[in-house]
């Protein structure tokens, strides 16, 4: 490893641990941060309210952040390599729209026709994790059997495509017949939020998101060959459909589960494998693996500070905030590397 | 020389032909029926007004959707003649008497059909299934009201079908495709703006919009005062109260919650039954959206929680979010939700009745925070979550 490249690596380290401290000190509510650094240690501090909103309202979140950020960049990352296309991401295989489509019927056909999940005893925004799961399963179920029958990885891209707007689709007519009220509901999660998740939903979320990720970056030697040519992997010995079908299984429980818990977060699943690439100007997933864990994770943190606009009242949602804040990033960086496409796979 | 003459005369003559002929237009437009005393008078609704003529009523309603720069003219008449006069300003909306079937396109309409007996003239609703009204129901289920689809997209053709005398319809700014398709189909029809009054009282008056097509205007007055007198006798005796609870509304959807803001309606209530709205000196009439841990700031040790959208016991709210229960409103048991009534396939009559009976919304209120002023009083709209 060069210096330069440890050196990087040092710097972003400290600005995730810097980003991680500024994200749980900023906020709506002004708090010290000599308050903050002490419920931080677990010392209990006068002001109950405080206490509540920096360890049940903002460590919750920043965890989250740094999930989201990892977990989706890594499977943009699995995506970009598996279809040897700068255009994928993590919902390229309709994952995302399996679970609007989950969460429509949970909240616009379960409220218009009355059998919501409600009545089956399942509380609250467990209802909408689980129909997003649910309708992301299904269509990765779908996709995984037509993964063992098409060789080809194009196809699979195509049919992902076509899952996406055929469930899109299907949420329209849902939307038509639904009330005003359930369609704002479902609006509104498709903004994506990652204050929603709490203690309670992080014991779930944490263990998928990290065992997933370390799953996957065991697959790191695999991928390299894969960038290579599906020929050349074969003739190095490599199980392609094996490897794609592990891939695709990383890629859903990451893009689900994060879906699931906080809505469709758009673009950084795009964007940060490239930024990542445009930093470190390499295709090695070795390398490339944990960098874009981290740099998911910084991305995440900054635009979360931002969507909360520190000091007022007032939030952004977190969709606006990736996208508007997002693009700009990867522009200047490509504009920046002429040699763009050398970055993708040398 | 003489061709010349004859060419001025018939020139100054087609000017004076000219000129009597657009006075006459103009004046007509300006109305040159013969004003009448008004019955009734508009106290609290911004958004319309009625003047009264000998053979007709005009009705302008200002900012018909959110920033709409428009007011909305409609003449209503007996008399075809009338119509006529009018018939060449498209700005005009034309609406001939007696009316015997009506469309409506919001439950907030409904009631005021029924407060001045008028609601056996329903013959199409969009999606009835939303309407509480245990009346109008029945009228439908004996085949009497037919279903125009969903409300954001009506079927037109049914609507066509039905040939209404007027619909009463309303629209938040993003569907105007669909009004102007109805304007053109010649089927008149009026938009209402009474979503937007921003005093309960203000969109009570309505029911004199409503009325005045089906002449009923002293009946109106007459409901209308009563309705006021309740309302401001409630709070002229929750005025004199010094001890107000602390009031916080609505939940969190995505990280956002969403809190009218302090010029808002709903805040007026809240005031005006003996709370303090924690958000009233905000200077804003549309809803806040507000980050979580702001409301739980401000808000964790408010006295209640009044308003819980769809959630309708405490077990509800702590399965939405864990943190709801930090609340002392949720500790306390101190949280209403304004579905007392509500039908099984959805109807809630707080935003059918509601609109109509700011009186009894308001009595309910009061009731909620100071229960030994109103025992006299039965909920209503509000019932509290266990």
């Amino acid at each position: 490893m060069s210096n330069r490249l440890s050196g990087i690596i040092l710097l972003l380290l400290g600005l995730l641990v810097i980003l991680t401290t500024m994200n749980i000190s900023l906020g709506s509510v002004y708090i010290p941060f000599q308050k903050i650094f002490a419920t931080l240690i677990g010392q209990s501090i006068e002001n109950e309210g405080w206490q509540n909103i920096i360890l049940q309202f903002r460590l919750p979140k920043a965890i989250t952040a740094i999930l989201v950020g990892s977990g989706l960049g890594i499977s943009g990352l699995l995506m970009q390599t598996l279809f040897r296309n700068p255009l994928a991401g993590p919902f390229v295989l309709g994952i995302s729209s399996g679970a609007s489509l989950g969460v429509a019927l949970a909240i616009l056909a379960g409220m218009t026709f009355g059998f919501g999940l409600t009545q089956m005893g399942i509380g609250g925004s467990w209802i909408l994790t689980i129909s997003a799961s649910l309708g992301a399963i299904l269509v990765l179920l779908v996709v995984v059997l037509v993964s063992l029958k098409v060789q080809d990885s194009m196809s699979l891209l195509i049919i992902g495509l076509m899952f996406g707007s055929a469930t899109s689709a299907i949420v329209t007519v849902l939307q038509f017949f639904s009330k005003a009220e359930s369609i704002q509901a479902y609006l509104v999660w498709t903004f994506g939020s990652l204050g929603g998740v709490t203690w309670q939903e992080l014991q779930v979320f944490i263990p998928i998101v990290l065992i997933t990720l370390f799953g996957s970056f065991l697959l790191s030697k695999k991928l390299n060959a894969l960038l290579l040519g599906d020929n050349y992997a074969r003739s190095m010995g490599l199980n392609i459909n094996n490897t794609r079908l592990l891939i695709i299984i990383a890629t859903a429980l990451l893009a689900g589960t994060i879906t699931a818990f906080c809505g469709p977060i758009a673009f950084v699943g795009i964007a940060i494998p490239h930024i990542t690439r445009l930093i470190f100007n390499t295709s090695n997933h070795k390398i490339l693996f944990p960098m874009v864990v981290l740099c998911g994770a910084i991305l995440m943190l900054i635009c979360d500070i931002i969507a909360q606009i520190p000091g007022r009242e007032y939030t952004l949602p977190i969709n606006a905030v990736t996208s508007v804040f997002g693009a700009p990033l990867v522009i200047w960086l490509v504009v920046r590397r002429k040699n763009f496409s050398k970055t993708f796979a040398k | 020389m003489k061709n010349l003459y004859i060419l001025c005369s018939i020139l100054i003559l087609l000017m004076i032909i000219g000129c009597s002929d657009h006075k006459k237009v103009r004046q007509n437009k300006v109305g040159e029926g013969i004003r009448v005393q008004a019955p009734t008078k508009v106290k609290y609704a911004k958004r319309f007004n009625i003047t009264y003529f000998d053979s007709y009523k005009k009705i302008e309603v200002n900012e018909p959707w959110p920033g709409s720069p428009d007011t909305l003219v409609y003449i209503i008449t007996k008399d075809i003649s009338i119509m006529d006069l009018f018939k060449g300003d498209a700005k005009i909306g034309l609406v001939r008497q007696p009316i015997e079937n009506v469309v409506c396109f919001s439950t907030t309409h409904l009631p005021f059909l029924e407060l001045i007996d008028e609601e056996s003239r329903l013959s199409g609703f969009p999606t009835i299934d939303y309407i509480y009204s245990e009346k109008i129901q029945d009228m439908a289920r004996n085949g009497k009201i037919k279903d125009l689809g969903p409300s954001n997209e009506i079927n037109f053709e049914s609507l066509l079908e039905l040939n209404p005398d007027l619909v009463f319809a309303f629209t938040m700014g993003n569907e105007l495709s669909m009004i102007r398709k109805i304007e053109l189909s010649g089927i008149p029809m009026v938009l209402n703006a009474d979503y937007l009054e921003d005093h309960p009282l203000g969109r009570a008056e309505w029911i004199k919009f409503i009325a005045t097509f089906f002449d009923k205007d002293l009946e109106a007055d007459s409901i209308f005062n009563e309705i006021e007198k309740a309302y401001l006798a409630t709070k002229t005796a929750m005025d004199n109260i010094e001890k107000r609870p602390q009031i916080f509304t609505g939940v969190v959807y995505g990280d956002t919650w969403f809190m009218p803001g302090g010029k808002h309606y709903g805040t007026r209530f809240f005031n005006d039954a003996g709370g303090n709205y924690i958000w009233s000196d905000n200077n804003s009439g549309n809803i806040l959206q507000l980050s979580f841990e702001s409301v739980y700031e401000k808000a964790g040790n408010a006295d209640f929680w009044i308003g819980t959208a769809t959630y309708n016991s405490l077990k509800e709210i702590e399965q939405a979010d864990i943190r709801y229960k930090d609340f002392k409103a949720f500790k306390t048991g101190n949280i209403y939700n304004y579905s007392a009534r509500v039908s099984d396939k959805g109807g809630n009559a707080y935003f059918e009745l509601g609109y109509a009976r700011p009186d009894i919304i308001l009595k309910d209120l009061a009731k909620i925070f100071h229960p030994d002023e109103m025992k006299g009083h039965q909920f209503y709209f509000y019932k509290k979550l266990y």
